[in-house]
């Protein structure tokens, strides 16, 4: 160690030790002007609503970044369907596509899109060669997903997200890899 | 956010974003861009942001250096955990004491734990918002933790909390067995000893043993 000081735990003589705990300074909250005394800082309400407004302006561009998202997602569906000895970069597609989905529907008010997006990764993710069956359940997320985006439903779905929610759940619970296992 | 306190400016800060979905990148960038954060660099996978990261650390220069990493954990080519396992392992100290958020979908218990085992500073789970953000950038600011290299691992203290454990002592390394050093910049670290050389030491000083077990990892996940 160069220049670095040493805890009292240290015998002279010992052999070196087997961990480190590396204290560094804490230069980034010197950069965004922390305050000497080490209070927490706060980040200014206003650029919070700024962020917010700014995310908002790009609804429309999600929306039809979503509808993009959900022709490639069943594209991606179909092309597993149908080709099965590439099905396992087919399936690693559908995740990643629906994690898209997943990431930015609540931040503009899709929390059911999000919600189906990210029960269809945690059903898919855990089989590795999944059933016609299992199969036929990521059809009925991917659908559902486009139910959500053609009639605009945000929030929790209304009495017709909650009726898609709680078949989709029946669903995975059946045919999911547990039972499959 | 947290109540009192000055107002964080952000404007001297630079944070690269790495993610191989556009439309992301340019929603987090609008969230910086928001924030007031000044500098945003994107790359579109973990390959792409090494060669950035390289880059970064052959400059010399206030003003130049990369602070934060803020990177997806589904990508193709290099993943997330690669990205970060490649930055906690380079040479550069700019570069291997980065702090790094990991975007996922997945937050379960697992995937939580390959990051955090692989040295993450925050783990943010989806889906994304301009608080899940900005609370992570007041986590990295505020509540910054030690480095500790051990023989399996380097990467920020995974310990965040002390929570009482009445089960049977399973610690293996003994205080003398630790160093505390001051500052990073100019480590020299011989590991030859392997912690399972040591077994019979049980009782080190409040906080100098590292090595928890899953059965107190896991305690300390849930708490």
């Amino acid at each position: 160690m160069n220049g670095g000081a040493m805890n009292d735990n240290v015998k002279p003589g010992a052999a070196k030790p087997t961990v480190e705990i590396i204290q560094r300074p804490n230069k980034l909250r010197e950069k965004v002007g922390g305050s000497a005394d080490g209070k927490p800082g706060r980040i200014d309400p206003a650029a919070i609503m700024r962020a917010n407004s700014y995310v908002a302006r790009l609804a429309d561009a999600h929306e039809a970044q979503t509808k993009l998202d959900l022709t490639d997602l069943h594209a991606a569906y179909r092309r597993a369907l149908d080709d099965a000895e590439n099905r396992a970069t087919h399936l690693r597609r559908i995740v990643k596509i629906s994690d898209g989905i997943l990431t930015l529907g609540k931040t503009f008010g899709y929390d059911l899109l999000s919600d189906f997006a990210h029960a269809l990764n945690s059903f898919l993710i855990p089989l590795p060669d999944p059933t016609p069956a299992q199969m036929q359940v990521v059809g009925l997320h991917i659908d559902a997903m486009h139910v959500l985006v053609r009639d605009n439903i945000k929030g929790d779905g209304g009495a017709i997200g909650q009726a898609l929610n709680g078949s989709l759940s029946v669903a995975r619970a059946k045919l999911g890899a547990r039972r499959n296992a | 956010m947290a109540s009192g306190g000055k107002y964080y400016r952000f404007d001297g800060l630079s944070i690269l974003v790495v993610d191989d979905n556009r439309f992301v990148r340019s929603i987090m960038m609008t969230v910086f861009k928001g924030l007031g954060v000044g500098k945003m660099i994107q790359a579109e996978n973990g390959e792409e942001a090494m060669a950035v990261l390289e880059v970064s650390a052959q400059m010399d220069g206030a003003g130049k250096d990369i602070d934060i990493i803020f990177a997806d954990h589904l990508m193709e080519p290099k993943d997330g955990i690669e990205l970060l396992r490649w930055v906690r392992a380079h040479d550069s100290d700019k570069i291997r004491f980065l702090p790094f958020v990991m975007m996922s979908g997945d937050a379960d218990e697992a995937a939580v734990r390959l990051a955090r085992d692989s040295g993450v500073t925050e783990y943010l789970a989806k889906p994304m918002s301009v608080m899940n953000v900005a609370s992570r950038l007041l986590a990295i600011i505020d509540k910054p933790r030690a480095f500790v290299r051990a023989p399996n691992y380097f990467g920020p203290d995974r310990r965040r909390q002390t929570l009482p454990y009445d089960g049977e002592e399973k610690r293996r390394l003994g205080p003398e067995d630790v160093r505390v050093v001051e500052d990073g910049a100019h480590m020299v670290i011989d590991s030859q000893n392997g912690i399972g050389e040591n077994p019979e030491k049980s009782a080190p000083p409040s906080g100098a043993a590292l090595e928890e077990s899953d059965e107190i990892a896991q305690q300390r996940m849930q708490a």
